[in-house]
Order: structure tokens, then C-alpha cells, then sequence
């Protein structure tokens, strides 16, 4: 009996001092990678940059959730064309009514999501150029011309919220730009605010190399969804860029390449360009898409039956003397019964999951007329009539100052629901006046029916965190 | 004066000649009542003083003054033995093993059993039985007002929820605060004891200091609840019937709510007719009155039983048992399903003990969230629901509110798509403790632990239900059609640890005694996990079975997640010796090093210890002139103790998330690196005094200490510009927890038949951020807080709200400077204010008994603290006026001159401020027990040996006034505790009657 169980002790303890040693601490994650090490690793690491954009605080905008959604439903919730319903449980009131602070979550979201896109994208150039050489050369500078374009894109999204203005040689504070990625020093890398021409220099430049990569790998394949950004889209970048900027020539210039390669569609092609359906294999019009993934759902906050926004009287009769693609049921629809007895009117581009498109002809078609009128090219009538016939809507002959307005009319027809407005009006008369406020049909409030250019909140705050940490940012006016 | 001078010159002069008064030399053996094995180290005591102790043979010879009459003999395990002093002075006693009277004087530490007597750690045992009949499913709660420094919240009253346990304040900021717990051995989580029976346990030590928790290393680091199940005992088996049923009422909701005339009121003349309504909607709403609690809240009831037997020889002694438990929640369709079973076995060989403790449960949980802002969470929705709206339709269907879709029927929810998860679990460990023949004490022990736990969780909603419904309405038209969600968790955890002891008695009359250990600890965590939701619930079945495939066209895809989420290992090596001189003067010892696979393998390994030393002064000669205290002991610690507690299983690595694009999978950075990530270390000091007064009629102990955090775990706010997922884990700044604790208790009177005690404890925690990473004075920490040096960790950061204008209604602010008043709401006001973490924390345990007859009742009061009420946010916000709205709201501004605290209605209400802030102090009945034991006579004839019957009310009465359910707010709550967030459900307020007979 002792000698057995002394062989069993023996046993049991050789057993645990085995157990004991230092190599069974050695563990490894088996749900996560610690290292990108092959070719397949940086594609999904690509993958990894764009996946940045479903993000709620980007492109995705689900319903009531108060996301920051800064790009897709935000502009216009923010913007005119939209008053706050019954509907809302409030959670974008502080932005519709541009009365938030350094603090506001939305804001942080908004200035968050871009650089951690450019997080990944300093990243995939850390290991990129190993592979740019030998079997993949061709495919990595694919990668490092798309992701060149999505820094500059990023960098963009962010000016159009917190640069102080949009001139081309600005010395106003731009946002700061961001080319490295080092985990080891993310904590003590404390960028200071570039100007608003640096910005736009370094944004050019960007997707200057992003051509100059392409041309020397090819340009993007096995990209029939248009979720990948190919070269036609860094000119549809550059176009929007300098649009704001005001380089009219640049705008015209780029977004004709980007027409020729991609041209409007029809009537039809629009309003078939918002359903799901299209989504794999989207009309030519279309240049870049996020796709839904079965899950992103830009329009949350201005479409299906209890939209927390809809669509103003005023914007509404607009739309319905328009006619055309616009009063398709897929794009806009009419008379939709809501709480308190209101008939509204809602954009249904966006209505449950749907791929958003980030750029598209109609876009460029518009820019180029606007740059035209403004140079007084006088083909800028016919970008408009061109696209007018595209949408179904009656031609006109308008000039000057007229056609402008028209322009910009149509501008904000053809692009509701897909992110522009706040913008637009930020870039021009800086004054939002909304008609439906604090009667029983809207959720606003009477005294912030109109916001003026002076107010502070058409400069979004640097976050509150942000600043704390980062002293070397400085704080835009007013807040 | 001058005669107690006098009085006290006197007898300190009979005292002094006492002392040199005539002795008499007692020998004699003690041995082991059921083997007749020596007990060696063994104390003898006579008249409460220390003169000696037995041989490695059993043997003893001692001096004591000629005038005693007895001596008594204590040894830890066993029960005091008293014995006269017959003429040939020679004693020879057998011991019996303790009984339960005696378990308060031992502390268990799970690796030994020390006497109190020899405890120089901070330590408190607490017998279980007077704790484990009260009506919880989840032990943790039980803890509650018995120790000091001991905080626990419950957070909820929903069955087989788990409480927050905080021992000496918290001690890490991105680490883990939650103790460790010891079921015999084995570690188990927090989260298990819902499956576990509290009854079967025996009794639990709170092990507090870094002295006392060094053996459990860095697992300690929180502090260490040791619990030690019950073990048989030789002799005829004992079985035990225990049986309890009893019912839980809704407390009061001290947030109000508004009734229909009210609402109706302020919705048409306060805010606006924000729906729209006609004067003809109205008065047909003024017609319907609904208490929305009605319908959503019940009485439930709790019933339980449990069949005990245990027994045996003098060889081997067996303790088994089964239970059910049986509780509903006050809250409909919410309850807790039990089973368990226990065997603990313990065999003993000549040279051999060895032994199993196996125990397995399984329970059933029907659930509601908690803790969540959520529109579809039922305990918020009866808070948001409109008096004005009848909750049934009249063909009986749930009544489809003009609030949906961002408000769902909460009967619905509840009836109809409630989840239930079923929990699986299973601990044992066995052991073996060999007496080595080479050298005489020396033993060797193994003990080899598992602890296996499943969940398996199931959501459903239903086809047709507003909550299918909603998806539809929000945009999810695949989600519309109901789905069905299933999650699966397994986790196993083994302990392995080897140890050899030594002792031995050194010194002429064997006065020095050393203890000496040394161990080998394995401990590994392994995990896997799956979960999916399946959408288009269209056939008749409420499981899997009613999905529809999904295809590319009905776009029902399943959504899948899961893997390995635990793996983990840590290896310690360590000893530990104890010493002492005359069981008078204590020294122990410890040593450690520890290697956790959490950190990387430059920084995985670190040592640390601790010293501990205590002195019973009351048994020193010059002490012999304190008549009035009989026990005093000084002790003191000083130790260090590393943390890797909660901080992931690879915090150091960069780990990269997955994802989907475009159908594509993605990898991104969701973690930044930290190769230098290391231990985190905690120092702690133990000064402690015991002491007992008038022959133990009142005893007591005050300790004080003084923890320091070093190389804190922070996940700083980085940089938003320098992305990465913006996560990473850093060891910076440290933190002091310091404070005071007193146990006093009373044995006011102590006769025969009646019996009064008074127990009371009480103890105070001053938390203090000492540094901050890279010198800063602030760091950003969670939603509304911020860390600041010099203040206490959950520091609220909020913008100090200064009333409502009476001239426009608009809610005026204290800037920064603490003076000027802002209507402008500006995060540059923002302050640090006060903490979440209560300071102050307090028990009372008063006991009757007279005779048979027992009344008990016991007390706790927690103070000091805020929390922030964000469900009252939600029913003052200023665009919810649609919704089921505060009473206070009667109260907004309306008329310039209007003195008030509720601000205009059409106001944008700020949430980062302190209208929402409230104190968090409480006292609470936690327990009144009425018993009565049958006397001995009667149950004799009865053919039993005992019976017991009680009443008891749980959570009698709470005094608060937090505007809430509970004042108790926990991490179940939101955030760390600071916040009650939503959905809260309340604590359970139970009166329940139970039997308990043994035969």
C-alpha cells in the first residue's frame, strides 16, 4: 500500500513540475494576429483600410442611434433639407441644431474614424514595399495606389468638418496629416494642426503618387461591386477636392477624365443605381461604393418608417417639380404617414441596407457644370442639360447667375440623402433657416430655427479628449 | 478619583505577589480522539494564559501556579479540551476534530489552517450557516455587511445575479478590482455561484492583506475569499432536511413617475402637445389610468430544499448532499431553476489522507437585460410606457403603442420573447497528503483541481412580435421576420499544486515552533465559444427548428461568431514559514514567483513576498495586571503582491481584429502594442490589534493599512490622430487605498437561557490617484470621470449645474473659476467632483435568544459616495416628453419669475452635469430572522435529533435617496458602478418561512 501510493505521488508531482515549466506559459492568440507576415495578410489588411468605413462613426448611420455617421447621414440631417420628425428619440438633435460642444461624442466619433483609417493605411506601408518587388510587384502597388487614395480621402473628409475655411492657399488651421504609423509611440505622437494649404498640398500629392501607382501596377481588378477605389476614382477625388478648393480648371480637368472613363447613366440606371438588387454589379455611374456587407445602412437617420429626419415641405415641392428619376419610388417618397398625423416626405436611396456611394458621375457632372459657370465656360448648360436628361427632368436655357442657381439646385437634388448638404452650405452662405420648426410637426426647437454664419458650430470643435492630451492642437474659434 | 487610585495600587500589589506565587509541574499526553495518534504542538493553556506545548510525541510538562485547577488544551482543528487537574498531575487528553463553536477560532487560508490565535495577516472568518439560509441564488450577495472592508453591491435583484466585491477599496484602474475566490482549493468565478449551493459551504475567510493573500500571489492581488465546504465527520450518519419557502415583493420605485392626468396635463401645457393631439384624443386618454408596474411586476416566489447526510469512521468520513432552488424574479418570467450535488470524501490511511470534494450543478435562468438604455429592455419600457395606454388591446393583443417603434410592449417582451440561458458546472479536486517516512514531519501534498463551467445562452423574437416588428420599422427587414439567437460558452480551469511541510518544535521545552513550506502551483485556463443568430423565423416552432434556410433572395444569412477566447497559464513557486516563540511571539514568512503567459516572455516572471509578525501581549507577565483585558495581539505586515488580473489574456501583444469587406475577410489593428507591459504591483502595511474584554465578553479588533498600486494598469486615452483602434494597455501612476477597520462585538448578555450579541463592523477607505502617467495632473478615464492626482479613482467630471434662471428658464452653470454663473454649457467648466466608490461602509448583526427562540437582525450602511442617474436623465430629457416622464417635470419653467430646479421643457437638457448627479448613501434591514430549535427533549421523542423552524424578511427596509429602484448600484448597472444607466431591476424584498431537521 505505501510503496503504491508513493509511486502514484511521484507520478502526480513529475506530472506538475512538467506542467510547471516555462514553456507552458507560452500562449498564443488563436482569434487574433499579431504580425502581418504574407501577401494574403496585406490583402486583407487593405480589405482592412475600406472596412474602416462601415464604421457607424463613417458611413454607417443606423436608425436613432445618435451614430456619428459623419459622411453619410450627418451632412444632411445637419443640413436644410431635413427637420428633426416626432420620430426622433433626439439623439442627433444637438447636431441638427449645431449646439454642441468640445465634449459631444458625435464630434469625437467624426474626428476618430479618419485617422483610424490612416492608422491602417501607414500601416499596410509599413510592409508594403518588401512585396513590391518579385511575384506580387503588381498587385502591391494596386494596393499602395489605393491606399494612398484613401489617406487623401480621409485627410479631406476631415478638413470639410474642422478646417477653419477652404481656400486653396489658406493659412487657417487645416486638421493634422498623418503619414506614419508606429504602435510604440502612439501615445506620444502629438501632430500639430497643418495649415489648410498644407493640407490640400499633401492631399494632391498623395493622390498624385496614388496615379503614378497605379500606372505602374495596373489598375484595380476584379472590382465589378466598384468597392475598390481604381484610378478613375482618385480623379473623382482630386475633382472633389478642388472643388472645394475652388481650382475650377483642376475640376474640370479631372472630372472629365473620370466622366469618360465613367459615364452618367440614364433615368432608369438612377433610380435602379439605389436598390440592393444593383449592389454586386452596379451601374456604370457608379465609381466607388462601401458595401452593405449585409449589415451597413447609411440612411438610418432619414429613411424608412420612423426616420428620426425627413424631408422638408419646401425641399419636397422642389423635388416633386422636378419630377423624374427623383419622384421614383426608390429615390424619394411621397405622403408617408408618421406620428402626430404628418405626411412626410422621405429620401429612400438609403432606405434599410444598401451599399453607399461614396462618388459617382452625377457628382462630377455637377461639379464640372458649376466650374464651368464659374469660369464662364458656357458649356456648363450643357453638363446641366446633360444631366438633367439623365434624370428625366425638362431641360432649360438658362445663364448667369440663373444657370448658377440651377446648378446648385439641381446639386441638391441630385445628391440628397448622400452627404453633401451641411457641406455645401458651409462652403456658401453659412445659413440654415428651417420652416417646420417647434410646431406640432417637428421636433426642433423655435429658437434654433435659424442658425446664422456666426455661430460657432459651422467649425466643428477638436474634441475635448483630443485636446487634452495633445496640447500641440489648437482649438477652432468659439469653442 | 482618589479611592480608584488606591483601588488599583492594591491590586497590583496582589498581582505582583501572585506571580511569585507556588507552581506545580502537569505532564501528560494528548492524542488524536479517533486514531490515538500524538498530537504534536499542541497548546496548553490554563486560565486563559499559554504555558506550553506538546512533543513531536504528544507529550507535555508544564508549570502552572498550584492555585489552577484546570488546564485546557487547544490545537488548531480541533475542539478545546478542558480537563481537571487531578492530584497525580498528570493529564491525559484525547481531542476531538472542531466542531462548528470552534471554527471562529481558526482561519482557513486554503493552503493551511491556522489558529486565530497565530494569524498575523488580516484575516475574518465567517461561519456560514448564520448566513447561508437567506434567499439568494448567488452566495457573493451573502457577503454583505459580514467583514469589514468587504464592499459588496448587488446591483440587481434578479436571480442569480452576481454582486460586486471589493476588498480595501479599489486597487487598479484598467485591471481587475474583483477578488479571488477558493472553493476548497479550487478557483472558481463569480459569475458560477448562481450554480453553486451555498448551502454545502462551511465557512469563508476574507483573506485582506498582502501577508495574508501572498500564498495566492498575484491571483490575491484583489484580496482572496477562501471557502471551505462541509466535511463529514465519524460517527452515525446525520441527515439533514432543509427546506424554505418564501416570496419577494416589489420595493418602491423612488423615481416618479407621472400618472395619466398628470402627463396628459404637462404634455398639453407644459411641453408643447408634443404628439399632436386633439382635445378630443385627450379627453379619451384622460379616461385610461395604467400603473404599467401592475402588469410587468408579480410576486414571486422562492422555494427551496435540500437533503444533507454525513458520517462515517474512524478512517473515512463522507459529507454528500442535493439541492434544488427554486426563485422567481419580481419581474415576470424572470426566475432561477438549481440542482446541485455534492460529495466530499476524505479517507485516511495510516501514513495516507486523501480525499475528493466533487460538486456539479446545473441551473436554469430565465433572464430581462439590465443596465442598458435600450427601447426594447422591459425594465425600461415599463418606466417609458404612457399611463395614458392601456397594455392590452381589446381582443386581448399587446397594445401597439403610438410610441412604437422606439418603445416595445414590455409584457410582450417578457411573455413572449424571453431568453433563458442553462448553466453546467462542475468542480472538484482531489488530494493527498503523505506523512514522508525519512523525516519525521514532513508531509507532502498534492491537490489537483478542476473547475469546469458551460452557458449556454438562447434568444428569440419571435415572428409577428413588436420586436420583430421594430427591425422592420428601423430598416433591418431581415431581422423582421423573427430570429433566433444561440451562444455557447465553455471555460475549464485546473490548479495543480504540490507543497512539503515541515514542522517541528525546537528548544529545551519545545517553545519554538517552525512551520515551513514549499509549493509548486499550476494554474490553466482554456476556453472556446460559439454564438449565431439565425434570421426568418416563419415556421410554428419557437427554436432553430422554425428557421427558414436562407438564401441569396430572403437574405436570411446567419451571423456566427465565437472561438477561443480564454487561454491562459500561470506558474508560481513558492514557500512560506511560520515561527513562533511560547505561541506568544509569531514571525511568518513569504516568498513568491510567479509567471503568467498574460505578459511577454521578458516581463512574465517576477518575485515578491511578504513579512508578517504578531505578539500576544496579554500573555506576557507585566500584563497580568489588565484584569479587564484578557487578549491583546499586535500584528503587523508588510508585503508586496504582483496583479495581472483582468487585463486580457494578450494585453502586450498587437493584435489585429477581423472583419468583412465586400464578402472579403479584413485584418486591422485593434490593439497597439506594449512589449514593457508588466506586473502591476500593489504594497501593502497591516497594522492590527485584537483585543477581548471582561472575559471575552466583548472582543474586537481594529486594523489599519495602507495599500500602494504601482505601475497601474491604464488604458489612456490615445491620441485619436494616432488610430490603431486607439486601445492599448500601459503600467503608469499609482494609487493609494488606506484605511481603517473595527469589528466590536458584544456578548451583552450571556446567561443559560438568554442571550444577547451585538456584533459590529465598520471601515473606512480613502482612495487617492498618487501619479499619473507622464506626470500628468488629469487623465481621461470613462464617461463623465477623469482620474486626477490627488483625487480618488471614479471621480465624477461633470459641469456643476446651478439651477434654473427664474428669469428664462434657462439652466445656469458654475464655470471653472467655482463662481461665476454660465447659461453656456462648456466642457471647459468641466470639475472633478466626488467619487462612486463609497467610503464608508458598515454592518450590525443584533441577536436574541432566549432558550430555543432566536431573533436576529442585520443592518448595513454604505456612504460617501455619488452616482450618476442617467434613468432619470431619460425621463427629464427634454425631447422624451413623448414618452413615460418624471414627476418633476410638473415643476418645468414655464413663466419668467418662476422659482424652480426643472428648466424650460424646450431646453436642451446636458447630460455632463451634476442635475443628474446623486448620493449614493444607504442603510438597508438587510436580514430579520425569527427561529425556534425544538429543545433536545422533545425531538428525542420525536425520534429526530434536531428541528428548526424560522421566518425571515431579506431587505426589509433600505433608506435612501438615490431616485431609483435600489440604491446598490454595481457594474450590472453601467460602467464601474458610477452610473445607474437604465433598465435597473429592483432588489428583491423577500419574506420566507423554513424548516430545517436533523435525524
Amino acid at each position: 500500500m505505501k510503496n503504491k501510493i508513493f509511486i502514484i505521488a511521484l507520478f502526480l508531482s513529475s506530472i506538475v513540475l512538467m506542467n510547471g515549466c516555462s514553456k507552458e506559459l507560452n500562449t498564443k492568440p488563436e482569434a487574433q494576429l499579431t504580425e502581418l507576415t504574407s501577401f494574403g495578410d496585406i490583402q486583407n489588411a487593405l480589405r482592412g483600410c475600406y472596412d474602416g468605413f462601415q464604421s457607424a462613426n463613417y458611413y454607417n448611420n443606423t436608425s436613432n442611434s445618435g451614430s456619428p455617421s459623419g459622411w453619410s447621414g450627418l451632412p444632411d440631417l445637419m443640413g436644410d433639407d431635413y427637420v428633426e420628425a416626432l420620430e426622433s428619440l433626439g439623439n442627433w438633435n444637438a447636431m441638427s441644431e449645431m449646439i454642441y460642444a468640445a465634449d459631444n461624442g458625435i464630434v469625437q466619433g467624426i474626428f476618430a474614424q479618419p485617422y483610424e483609417i490612416i492608422s491602417r493605411v501607414n500601416n499596410v506601408l509599413k510592409f508594403l514595399p518588401r512585396f513590391e518587388t518579385g511575384a506580387n510587384a503588381a498587385q502591391a502597388k494596386q494596393i499602395r495606389a489605393q491606399v494612398l487614395a484613401i489617406r487623401a480621402h480621409a485627410h479631406f473628409d476631415l478638413m470639410r468638418y474642422f478646417a477653419v475655411d477652404f481656400g486653396r492657399n489658406s493659412t487657417s488651421l487645416g486638421v493634422p496629416y498623418v503619414t506614419d504609423f508606429d504602435a510604440a509611440t502612439a501615445l506620444t505622437t502629438f501632430p500639430t494642426r497643418k495649415t489648410v494649404k498644407e493640407d490640400y498640398d499633401l492631399i494632391l500629392t498623395d493622390l498624385a503618387n496614388s496615379l503614378i501607382a497605379f500606372r505602374a501596377g495596373g489598375n484595380t481588378t476584379d472590382n465589378t461591386a466598384r468597392t475598390y477605389i481604381d484610378s478613375t476614382v482618385v480623379y473623382a477625388i482630386r475633382a472633389r477636392v478642388n472643388y472645394y478648393a475652388g481650382q475650377y480648371s483642376d475640376v474640370i480637368a479631372d472630372a472629365t477624365v473620370a466622366l469618360n472613363n465613367r459615364s452618367l447613366t440614364n433615368s432608369a440606371g438612377y433610380s435602379a443605381m439605389f436598390t440592393a438588387a444593383t449592389e454586386a454589379s452596379p451601374v456604370t455611374e457608379v465609381y466607388w461604393a462601401i458595401p452593405s456587407d449585409n449589415a451597413l445602412r447609411p440612411g438610418g437617420a432619414t429613411s424608412g418608417t420612423s426616420a428620426s429626419y425627413r424631408i422638408t415641405a419646401a425641399t419636397s415641392a422642389v423635388i416633386q417639380s422636378m419630377g423624374g428619376a427623383y419622384v421614383n419610388t426608390n429615390v424619394t417618397r411621397f405622403n408617408q404617414a408618421g406620428v402626430g398625423g404628418v405626411a412626410k416626405t422621405l429620401c429612400w436611396k438609403y432606405n434599410g441596407i444598401r451599399s453607399f456611394k461614396v462618388y459617382r458621375a452625377g457628382e462630377m457632372m455637377l461639379m464640372r457644370a458649376e466650374a464651368k459657370q464659374r469660369t464662364g465656360d458656357i458649356t456648363a448648360l450643357t453638363d446641366l442639360n446633360n444631366l438633367r436628361t439623365n434624370r428625366g427632368v425638362s431641360i432649360g436655357v438658362e445663364t448667369g447667375t440663373a444657370l448658377l442657381n440651377a446648378i446648385l439646385q439641381m446639386r441638391r437634388v441630385e445628391l440628397l440623402g448622400e452627404g453633401h448638404r451641411w457641406f455645401d452650405i458651409r462652403r456658401s452662405t453659412k445659413i440654415i433657416a428651417r420652416a417646420e420648426c417647434s410646431s406640432s410637426g417637428g421636433a426642433s426647437r423655435a429658437d434654433k430655427c435659424t442658425i446664422t454664419a456666426s455661430e460657432r458650430g459651422w467649425i466643428m470643435p477638436i474634441p475635448f479628449n483630443d485636446l487634452k492630451v495633445n496640447t500641440n492642437l489648437t482649438q477652432n474659434p468659439g469653442y | 478619583m482618589k479611592k480608584r487610585l488606591l483601588f488599583l495600587f492594591v491590586l497590583s500589589v496582589f498581582l505582583a505577589g501572585y506571580g511569585y506565587a507556588q507552581t506545580k509541574t502537569v505532564t501528560g499526553k494528548v492524542t488524536d480522539a479517533k486514531d490515538a495518534s500524538p498530537l504534536s504542538g499542541a497548546t496548553i493553556l490554563s486560565n486563559g494564559k499559554t504555558f506550553g506545548i506538546t512533543g513531536t510525541d504528544g507529550s507535555f510538562s508544564v508549570k502552572i501556579p498550584a492555585t489552577a485547577t484546570s488546564i485546557t488544551i487547544s490545537m488548531l482543528g480541533y475542539a478545546d479540551e478542558t480537563a481537571r487537574i487531578p492530584a497525580d498531575n498528570i493529564v491525559n487528553i484525547k481531542l476531538v476534530t472542531a466542531e462548528t463553536k470552534s471554527l471562529e477560532e481558526v482561519v482557513v487560508t486554503g493552503y493551511a489552517t491556522k489558529q486565530k490565535r497565530a494569524n498575523v495577516g488580516s484575516a475574518s472568518t465567517i461561519n456560514a450557516s448564520t448566513i447561508s439560509a437567506q434567499p439568494i441564488a448567488s452566495f457573493d450577495q451573502l457577503l454583505q455587511g459580514q467583514a469589514p472592508g468587504v464592499n459588496v453591491k448587488a446591483g440587481s435583484g434578479q436571480p442569480g445575479r452576481s454582486a460586486d466585491v471589493v476588498i480595501r477599496g479599489k486597487g487598479s484602474i484598467n485591471g481587475s478590482n474583483a477578488p479571488l475566490y477558493i472553493v476548497d482549493g479550487v478557483e472558481v468565478r463569480a459569475n458560477d455561484f448562481s450554480t453553486m449551493n451555498s448551502a454545502d459551504f462551511e465557512n469563508f475567510t476574507i483573506l485582506r492583506d498582502a501577508a495574508s493573500t501572498a500564498i495566492y500571489g498575484s491571483r490575491g492581488a484583489n484580496g482572496v475569499i477562501v471557502i471551505t465546504t462541509k466535511k463529514g465527520r465519524s460517527g452515525k450518519v446525520k441527515f439533514s432536511y432543509d427546506g424554505q419557502y418564501g416570496q419577494s415583493l416589489l420595493p418602491e420605485n423612488q423615481l416618479k413617475l407621472m400618472n395619466t392626468q398628470e402627463k396628459l396635463d404637462f404634455e398639453i401645457n407644459i411641453a408643447g402637445n408634443p404628439w399632436g393631439f386633439t382635445p378630443a384624443e385627450v379627453a379619451e386618454y384622460r379616461k385610461t389610468n395604467v400603473n404599467w408596474d401592475d402588469y410587468v411586476f408579480q410576486k414571486g416566489n422562492t422555494s427551496s430544499h435540500q437533503l444533507s447526510a454525513s458520517g462515517g469512521n474512524e478512517k473515512t468520513t463522507f459529507y454528500t448532499s442535493v439541492s434544488m432552488f427554486n426563485q422567481e424574479g419580481v419581474v415576470i418570467n424572470t426566475n432561477l431553476k438549481r440542482v446541485t450535488g455534492r460529495l466530499n470524501l476524505t479517507h485516511t490511511e495510516s501514513n495516507v489522507k486523501f480525499g475528493v470534494n466533487l460538486s456539479g450543478g446545473t441551473s436554469s435562468f430565465q433572464g430581462t437585460s439590465e443596465g442598458d438604455q435600450s427601447i426594447s429592455s422591459p425594465l425600461n419600457t415599463v418606466i417609458w410606457a404612457l399611463p395614458y395606454e392601456a397594455p392590452y388591446q381589446a381582443d386581448g393583443s399587446y397594445t401597439n403603442s403610438i410610441q412604437f417603434p422606439f418603445w416595445l410592449n414590455p409584457i410582450e417582451q417578457l411573455k413572449e420573447n424571453a431568453g433563458t440561458s442553462w448553466q453546467l458546472k462542475a468542480t472538484g479536486n482531489v488530494f493527498m497528503e503523505l506523512k514522508l517516512p525519512w523525516i519525521d514531519n514532513l508531509t507532502y501534498r498534492i491537490n489537483a483541481g478542476g473547475d469546469y463551467s458551460q452557458i449556454e445562452g438562447f434568444g428569440i423574437s419571435n415572428f409577428g412580435t413588436q420586436s420583430a416588428l421594430q427591425n422592420g420599422a428601423l430598416g433591418n427587414p431581415v431581422s423582421a421576420e423573427g430570429a433566433v439567437a444561440r451562444s455557447f460558452d465553455r471555460r475549464f480551469r485546473y490548479t495543480i499544486t504540490n507543497s512539503l511541510n515541515y514542522k517541528t518544535n525546537l528548544g529545551q521545552s519545545n517553545d519554538h515552533s517552525l512551520s515551513v513550506s514549499v509549493f509548486n502551483e499550476f494554474v490553466n485556463v482554456k476556453g472556446r465559444s460559439f454564438n449565431y443568430t439565425g434570421y426568418g423565423l416563419l415556421l410554428p416552432f419557437r427554436n432553430e427548428a422554425g428557421l427558414v434556410a436562407g438564401t441569396a433572395a430572403n437574405g436570411y444569412i446567419p451571423v456566427v461568431g465565437g472561438g477561443f477566447p480564454d487561454n491562459s497559464a500561470l506558474s508560481s513557486y513558492f514557500a512560506t514559514a511560520d515561527y513562533s516563540y511560547k505561541n506568544r511571539y509569531f514571525l511568518s514568512l513569504t516568498g513568491r514567483t510567479d509567471g503568467s503567459s498574460r505578459l511577454s516572455a521578458s516581463n512574465r516572471w517576477t518575485t515578491y513576498g511578504s513579512v508578517a509578525a504578531g505578539w500576544i501581549i496579554s500573555d506576557e507577565s507585566f500584563f497580568e495586571s489588565m484584569k479587564t483585558i484578557n487578549f491583546l495581539k499586535l500584528k503587523a505586515s508588510y508585503g508586496t503582491v504582483g496583479n495581472q488580473n483582468g487585463i486580457g489574456d494578450f494585453p502586450y501583444l498587437q493584435q489585429y481584429g477581423r472583419g468583412t469587406y465586400n464578402g472579403g475577410g479584413t485584418l486591422q489593428v485593434n490593439r497597439l502594442a506594449n512589449n514593457d507591459l508588466t506586473w502591476e504591483t500593489r504594497r501593502t502595511v497591516n497594522i492590527g490589534l485584537d483585543f477581548e474584554l471582561f472575559k471575552s465578553r466583548i472582543r474586537g479588533s481594529v486594523e489599519v493599512y495602507n495599500g500602494l498600486t504601482k505601475g497601474l494598469y491604464i488604458a489612456p486615452f490615445v491620441p485619436s490622430t494616432s488610430g490603431g483602434g486607439g486601445t492599448v494597455l500601459v503600467n503608469s501612476g499609482s494609487m493609494e487605498n488606506k484605511g481603517i477597520e473595527a469589528t466590536l462585538g458584544f456578548k451583552i448578555v450571556d446567561t443559560r437561557d438568554f442571550r444577547w450579541n451585538l456584533d459590529l463592523n465598520y471601515s473606512y477607505n480613502k482612495n487617492t490617484i498618487t501619479d499619473l502617467p507622464d506626470n500628468q495632473n488629469l487623465q481621461l478615464y470613462g464617461s463623465g470621470l477623469a482620474l486626477q492626482k490627488g483625487k480618488p479613482f471614479n471621480s465624477f467630471y461633470l459641469v456643476q449645474y446651478a439651477g434654473v434662471n427664474p428669469a428664462n428658464g434657462n439652466s445656469q452653470y458654475i464655470k471653472a473659476d467655482g463662481k461665476t454663473i454660465t447659461e453656456i454649457y462648456d466642457a471647459n467648466d468641466l470639475v472633478i467632483l466626488g467619487t462612486s466608490d463609497a467610503p464608508h461602509n458598515a454592518g450590525l448583526t443584533n441577536t436574541f435568544s432566549y432558550k430555543g427562540i432566536e431573533l436576529s437582525a442585520q443592518l448595513m450602511a454604505s456612504a460617501g459616495n455619488y452616482i450618476y442617474n442617467n434613468a432619470r436623465f431619460n425621463v427629464e430629457f427634454y425631447q422624451y416628453t413623448t414618452s413615460g416622464f418624471a414627476k418633476s417635470g410638473l415643476t418645468a419653467w414655464t413663466t419668467p419669475g418662476q422659482v424652480t430646479n426643472f428648466p424650460r421643457i424646450d431646453e436642451a437638457t446636458q447630460s455632463t452635469t451634476t442635475r443628474f448627479l446623486e448620493k449614493g448613501d444607504f442603510w438597508r434591514l438587510r436580514n430579520v430572522t425569527l427561529a425556534y430549535s425544538l429543545p433536545k427533549s422533545v425531538a428525542g421523542k420525536l425520534g429526530i435529533q434536531g428541528a428548526r423552524f424560522y421566518v425571515q424578511g431579506q431587505n426589509l427596509f433600505t433608506k435612501f435617496t438615490l431616485q431609483g429602484w435600489d440604491p446598490e448600484i454595481s457594474s450590472i448597472n453601467g460602467g464601474d458602478g458610477e452610473t445607474l444607466g437604465g433598465s435597473q431591476y429592483p432588489a428583491l424584498k423577500t419574506i420566507s418561512v423554513g424548516l430545517n431537521v436533523t435525524f
